[in-house]
């Protein structure tokens, strides 16, 4: 007994995490669609509804990072410090990066979306990547952050100009309580390589981003049925196939910094 | 000099002084935004958004500006005209560019520092935000806010009346969305009849009297005074339109919020009609005759309204009268909110 509580409290006056000294922590997020990497405007792929289809848009906000050690304690990237859009047009946004402090990660959360105190910020503090302008990721008539857009064609597509149109966001009302498609992403690292961070290096970690999980994740979504999904339709079933599409797949420890 | 003289100097000193001073008081106090009395708080937080004579004078410009269309052909002021308490008179549903018509009627533009919520279905919470959805609104402005921002940004005059009201000649969305509001803000109707009768400057005929006790039994749980809405949002029985609009259930996606739309003010409907969501009411006398007798009994109907509102043809007259208490002239008149030449 006596014995349980000197280990419960060495546990609890384990320091903090040491916060003065940070290391470079790099996501990479490797976009694929089924088990083909993703060329935007190209690559043809397949879903399971045997529809055939091109994507010409993967756009998606990932939001407030969460590492957990090999102690099991926590670190939060400051909120500010952690709105990302990674957009499939744009490699500079594919690997994005925080400072945490030095430690051995074992678990990375994030959230898929943008939570909704931050849907309702006042238009001064909507800057970056929040900006309502230029982002193309802003719902005006409807005010909400678009979470996840996926478009591209297929002849499947029941739309005159034959694309189909995946936006995703709500993100549960501002007065009246309504659908939250945001969605917690938990990443256990231990298999597939812990995160090892360390002053003045960086800890790379490898994601697969299987966009054709958006079709045939939990829920089958086929073109034809769905060309068109916004504010109506399966958006919901959209949203928890779209927290599904990510797997660890390796990680890069003790990497030089570098600003490519 | 004698002394005499001295002092009738120093007196003319004072005056001009004086005079000066009124003046320069005169001039920035209209630019200020003034907490009528008998209103309550407004929503808007005006800490954040400071108004200034130049803020407002530059927010004015753009809100009269086409530029901020994709072609250059419609603004603001198109669709919310200043003598018309800020609506589209004249048309049901809004016109915009290459003549494309939306569902739903221009809403009048006055005491939004008051508004929880804008548009009929108030799908958007903030007045900062309100801008870009009529500008993005492919049958209202058609343009992206960004496409906007470059064309502020690369015209002539803006950079330097961005740099008079924010002290930076850097135009972004935050500034130019707080312009906008700087002007919508002091857009505040409070000079009708029934706001002197309040402030006990005047008083009602008999016949308004009379309509003004009937107002509160039969309208005033949704119209509520002193702005004439509760800000809430109920289906008054209207039934569905022909282009299937269910209001804010567009928004939320639940059942119970089918058909319900924003109570509107009856401030100034002299000049705004037609009313309704959808502009299909011409005359205040059809409006009062669909709250008699032909509301609809459609699911979410507001339970005030089951059994319509009972009123005599002499009762219609004396309600008639009280709401035209409510018509602002000095409101639509001030030249200070229309386009400037
Ligand atoms: C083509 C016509 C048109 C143009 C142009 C237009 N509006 Fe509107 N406005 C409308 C209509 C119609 C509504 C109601 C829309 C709805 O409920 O969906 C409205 C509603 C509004 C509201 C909400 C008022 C309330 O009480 O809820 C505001 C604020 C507003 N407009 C401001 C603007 C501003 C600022 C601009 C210019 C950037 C603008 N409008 C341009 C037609 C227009
Ligand atoms: C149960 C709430 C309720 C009551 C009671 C009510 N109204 Fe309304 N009223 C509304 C709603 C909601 C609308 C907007 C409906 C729409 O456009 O879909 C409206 C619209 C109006 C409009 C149109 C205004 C405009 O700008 O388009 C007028 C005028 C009006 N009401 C007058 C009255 C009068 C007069 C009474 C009392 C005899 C009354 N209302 C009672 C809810 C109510």
């Amino acid at each position: 007994m006596l014995s349980a509580c000197i280990l419960f409290s060495c546990t609890k006056d384990e320091p903090t995490l040491d916060v003065t000294k940070n290391g470079q922590l790099k996501i990479k997020f490797d976009q694929i669609v089924g088990g083909k990497k993703l060329i935007l405007n190209e690559t043809t792929y397949t879903n399971n509804s045997e529809e055939q289809f091109i994507v010409s848009t993967a756009k998606y906000y990932v939001s407030n990072i969460v590492l957990t050690n090999n102690n099991g304690q926590s670190y939060t990237v400051p909120k500010s410090e952690s709105f990302f859009l990674i957009n499939a047009a744009n490699s500079e946004s594919l690997t994005p990066s925080v400072l945490v402090p030095e430690g051995q990660y074992t678990t990375l959360q994030f959230n898929l979306g943008i939570d909704s105190i931050t849907n309702t910020l006042p238009v001064s503090e909507r800057t970056g990547v929040l900006d309502v302008a230029g982002n193309d990721m802003y719902w005006s008539w409807n005010s909400g952050y678009i979470f996840f857009k996926l478009e591209g064609s297929s002849t499947s597509s029941t739309t005159a100009d034959q694309k189909f149109r995946y936006h995703i966001g709500l993100f549960g009302g501002y007065d009246t309580k309504t659908v939250n498609n945001n969605k917690t992403v938990v990443l256990d690292l231990s298999k597939a390589g812990t995160a090892i961070v360390q002053e003045n290096l960086s800890s790379d970690i490898h994601l697969m981003v299987d966009l054709g999980k958006v079709f045939d994740g939990k829920n089958k979504i086929s073109i034809a049925t769905n060309s068109t999904v916004m504010t109506s339709g399966p958006h919901q079933l959209i949203a928890e196939n779209y927290a599904q599409m990510f797997t660890h797949d390796h990680t890069h420890n003790y990497q030089k910094i570098s600003n490519e | 000099m004698n002394k005499r003289q001295i002092l009738f100097f120093i007196g003319i000193i004072g005056l001009v002084i004086a005079c000066q001073k009124t003046d320069d008081k005169l001039d920035t106090s209209l630019f200020e935004f003034v907490q009528p009395e008998h209103f309550p708080a407004p929503v808007y937080n005006l800490a954040s958004n400071p108004i200034s004579k130049e803020g407002f004078e530059l927010g004015r410009k753009l809100f009269y500006d086409p530029i901020l269309s994709r072609n250059n052909t419609i603004s603001c002021g198109s669709c919310h005209i200043s003598q018309h308490a800020f609506t589209h008179h004249g048309h049901d549903v809004s016109h915009g560019i290459d003549d494309r018509l939306g569902v739903r009627n221009s809403m009048p533009l006055m005491n939004l520092a008051w508004s929880k919520g804008f548009f009929w279905d108030g799908g958007v919470f903030h007045l900062d935000l309100a801008p870009i959805a009529p500008i993005e609104n492919e049958v209202e402005m058609d343009e992206q806010f960004v496409t906007v921002l470059e064309k502020l940004r690369n015209s002539k005059d803006y950079p330097t009346l961005f740099q008079k009201a924010f002290g930076s000649s850097e135009i972004n969305s935050v500034n130019t969305l707080q312009a906008l509001s700087q002007f919508m803000l002091l857009l505040i109707s409070d000079n009708s009849k029934y706001d002197k009768v309040i402030r006990k400057e005047t008083n009602f005929s008999a016949a308004e009297q009379r309509g003004y006790t009937l107002y509160q039994q039969k309208c005033s749980t949704c119209h509520q005074e002193p702005l004439f809405t509760d800000y809430s949002y109920r289906d008054n029985g209207l039934g569905i339109n022909p282009s299937q609009d269910q209001g804010r259930y567009e928004i939320t996606g639940l059942e119970s919020d089918k058909l319900k739309f924003k109570v509107p003010s009856l401030r100034n409907l002299a000049y705004t009609s037609p009313y309704m969501h959808d502009g299909s009411f011409i005359t205040l006398e059809a409006v009062i005759n669909h709250y008699r007798r032909e509301i609809k009994q459609t699911d979410n109907l507001d339970p005030l309204l089951r059994n319509g509102i009972a009123l005599s043809n002499m009762e219609v007259s004396d309600l008639t009268a009280f709401l035209n208490t409510l018509n602002d002239e000095k409101f639509i008149r001030n030249t200070l909110f229309s386009e400037q030449p």
